[in-house]
């Protein structure tokens, strides 16, 4: 019996078949075995490095209940000799998630408060306490567009303010626009505005809908920043919106949860149960998940309005849901500084996630990285691995000033936001070039 | 119009002629479509498989009919759309525990006769005989001579390093 080289025996594209079954590792090391060894799993077997990349980072084109960055796999129909090098990026990304080291990146602006944000590829959407919301551009970091009424618009800020300490891996702090003629030009006074603080905010490719402490929601044209409608019952603030292609759903500090047609702005039905103002919405399919200040997670049918069961938490309020993409678990925070993971078809508890020394404000679970993102009063961002509940690359504390009110998640990012007044970036990006991470970025 | 008959023959590279059930010879879509293009009576005709000699054929017919009743492998089987995983059935793989040059040779007639999960079946078991080894250990599994010289081996080593954590 004599051992053989296979790739001496076999056609290249066979070889290249049995390279394609290797995880990364197994493969550079197999590209020291010989100098054929190493031109069969060179970068221009692209055909090889796409299948290796793709069983590491493939999406499962799963729908995510709120639309992020891209799935991080960047066009399907690069350059075969780009793969490697996608491969290489998303790598080093991972590992930045796992080491905890992230670049900072500070946005000013936004004179109170920022309650709420959600980003994409090009774009992060913020709402403030100060009755703003406002437009960044995430690769340029600069203000792009403040959306507010007359009285809200920010004027210069006081020459003895103090500026806010930032983090020492910070690569960018942005310079505060208030006041000057670059300011002014960016200040956008749309048909109808919030009059009060803009607690919530969510959007996809065609509309936005925010919530204020006005009692009302605006759904907004995102081509013109323009107000579609103006979606009013509410008694309270509102809390939290979701949305889908079918209804917008808010719920409210006076204790109940409104359904609206997205398609005409008109109220469908308004759920009641909750004893206490209704924090947090999360939507799958025809399920809706709503967690309350009374303690309650309650979960409700879309398709017959109603509700079908809930889950308690240990103690008191809750602040945060997610439910997972499968439907089968539900994520809840709030004062008992922990996240309960739940199932979501028997209620049991199948988690409970740590670390938090205050309230957890806010849930972010990116089921395509397996990552749950959390933000707490405690002024830390926490990120775990969503299977395990196991902490991942530790916490993120005193990044800010102050609470941390929101926080949400991609493959590459985490936009946070502040009492402070500020939005943070956390780019995982660090360290890697920015020609390989274009390469990672989707058509959005 | 008679019933397709239940065995057919075919005649490996060596000239030896091997009579086996179509279902089982129907595994390789290259048998199969040639009988669908034959006329009827051609099927009593041996088919030649120029290719593939009697021992690896046999060996491969043997898998065939292990595998004869398995759902036919779908065509627009998109790569994109699995995960490749090396993990491979009992069965498959006491089959699979053969000499190397059988091995490969199974692997070219898999190919060469279009048997798709075979030939999955063959590229895992080489994957993995290759998975989780150093390159030191790679080149004693397959008797393979080192030939970078080691200023290359040294260049290759430090390209390498991201992957290795």
């Amino acid at each position: 019996m004599i051992d053989i080289d296979p790739f001496t025996m076999l056609p290249p594209e066979l070889a290249t078949l049995i390279l394609s079954y290797l995880d990364h590792t197994s493969l550079c090391r197999a590209s020291a075995v010989s100098k054929g060894w190493a031109s069969l799993a060179s970068r221009d077997n692209g055909s090889l490095w796409r299948d290796v990349f793709m069983n590491r980072f493939k999406p499962r084109n799963i729908a995510q209940a709120v639309q992020m960055g891209g799935a991080g796999i960047g066009k399907l129909d690069c350059d075969k000799e780009v793969w490697k090098t996608k491969f290489e990026a998303r790598q080093a990304i991972e590992r930045n998630w796992r080491t905890g080291t992230p670049n900072a990146i500070y946005f000013q602006g936004h004179t109170d408060s920022v309650y709420c944000a959600q980003f994409d590829e090009r774009k992060i959407i913020t709402g403030s306490r100060d009755r703003t919301i406002r437009v960044w551009d995430i690769n340029t970091y600069e203000c792009v567009k403040v959306i507010g009424g007359p009285a809200a618009k920010p004027v210069s800020p006081s020459v003895t303010e103090v500026a806010l300490d930032c983090h020492p891996m910070t690569v960018h702090r942005g310079v505060n626009l208030n006041g000057t003629p670059a300011g002014d030009a960016i200040y956008h006074i749309p048909r109808e505005y919030h009059s009060a603080s803009v607690l919530c905010l969510r959007f996809d490719e065609e509309i936005m809908v925010t919530g204020s402490s006005d009692s009302t929601c605006i759904v907004w044209d995102l081509k013109t920043w323009e107000p579609k409608w103006r979606l009013e019952h509410h008694s309270a603030g509102v809390l939290d919106v979701c949305f889908d292609k079918r209804y917008i759903v808010s719920c409210s500090k006076d204790n109940s949860i409104c359904v609206w047609d997205r398609n005409n702005g008109e109220l469908v039905k308004i759920l009641t149960g909750h004893r206490g103002p209704v924090n947090a919405l999360q939507m799958r399919g025809s399920k809706l998940i709503s967690a309350s200040s009374d303690g309650v997670t309650r979960l409700w049918c879309l398709n017959e309005m109603k509700y079908i069961k809930h889950f308690n938490s240990r103690d008191r309020g809750l602040a945060a849901v997610e439910f997972s993409d499968d439907g089968k678990h539900v994520l809840a925070g709030g004062n008992d500084q922990v996240i309960h993971k739940y199932d979501a078809e028997t209620g049991a508890l199948v988690h409970t996630y740590s670390g938090h020394q205050g309230l957890v404000r806010s849930l972010f679970l990116d089921s395509e990285n397996n990552r749950v993102v959390s933000g707490s009063y405690d002024q830390a961002v926490r990120v775990y691995d969503f299977t395990t509940g196991a902490g991942l690359g530790g916490a993120y504390e005193n990044w800010t000033t102050s609470w941390i009110l929101s926080a949400k998640s991609d493959y590459r990012r985490i936009v946070a936001t502040s009492q402070d007044g500020r939005a943070l970036l956390m780019d995982f990006g660090k360290g890697v070039g920015p020609y390989a991470l274009s390469l990672l970025k989707g058509d959005n | 119009m008679s019933a397709p008959p239940a065995n057919i023959t075919l005649t490996s590279s060596d000239g030896v002629d091997i009579s086996v059930e179509r279902q089982v010879a129907e595994r390789s879509i290259l048998i199969k479509n040639l009988l669908d293009d034959l006329p009827e009576e051609a099927n009593t005709e041996s088919i030649p498989i120029p290719n593939v000699n009697e021992v690896v054929l046999k060996k491969v017919l043997e898998w065939c009919e292990h595998h004869k009743k398995d759902p036919p492998a779908s065509a627009d089987d998109d790569a994109d759309s699995r995960k490749k995983s090396t993990d491979i059935d009992e069965w498959d793989q006491k089959f699979m525990q053969v000499d190397q040059e059988m091995l490969f040779e199974i692997i070219l007639a898999a190919n060469y006769l279009d048997i798709k999960a075979l030939l999955d079946v063959g590229c895992k078991t080489v994957a993995n005989m290759i998975k989780g080894k150093t390159p030191d250990e790679i080149r004693k599994t397959f008797n393979i001579q080192n030939d970078f010289t080691p200023e290359e081996e040294e260049q290759i080593r430090r390209e390498n390093e991201w992957a290795e954590e």
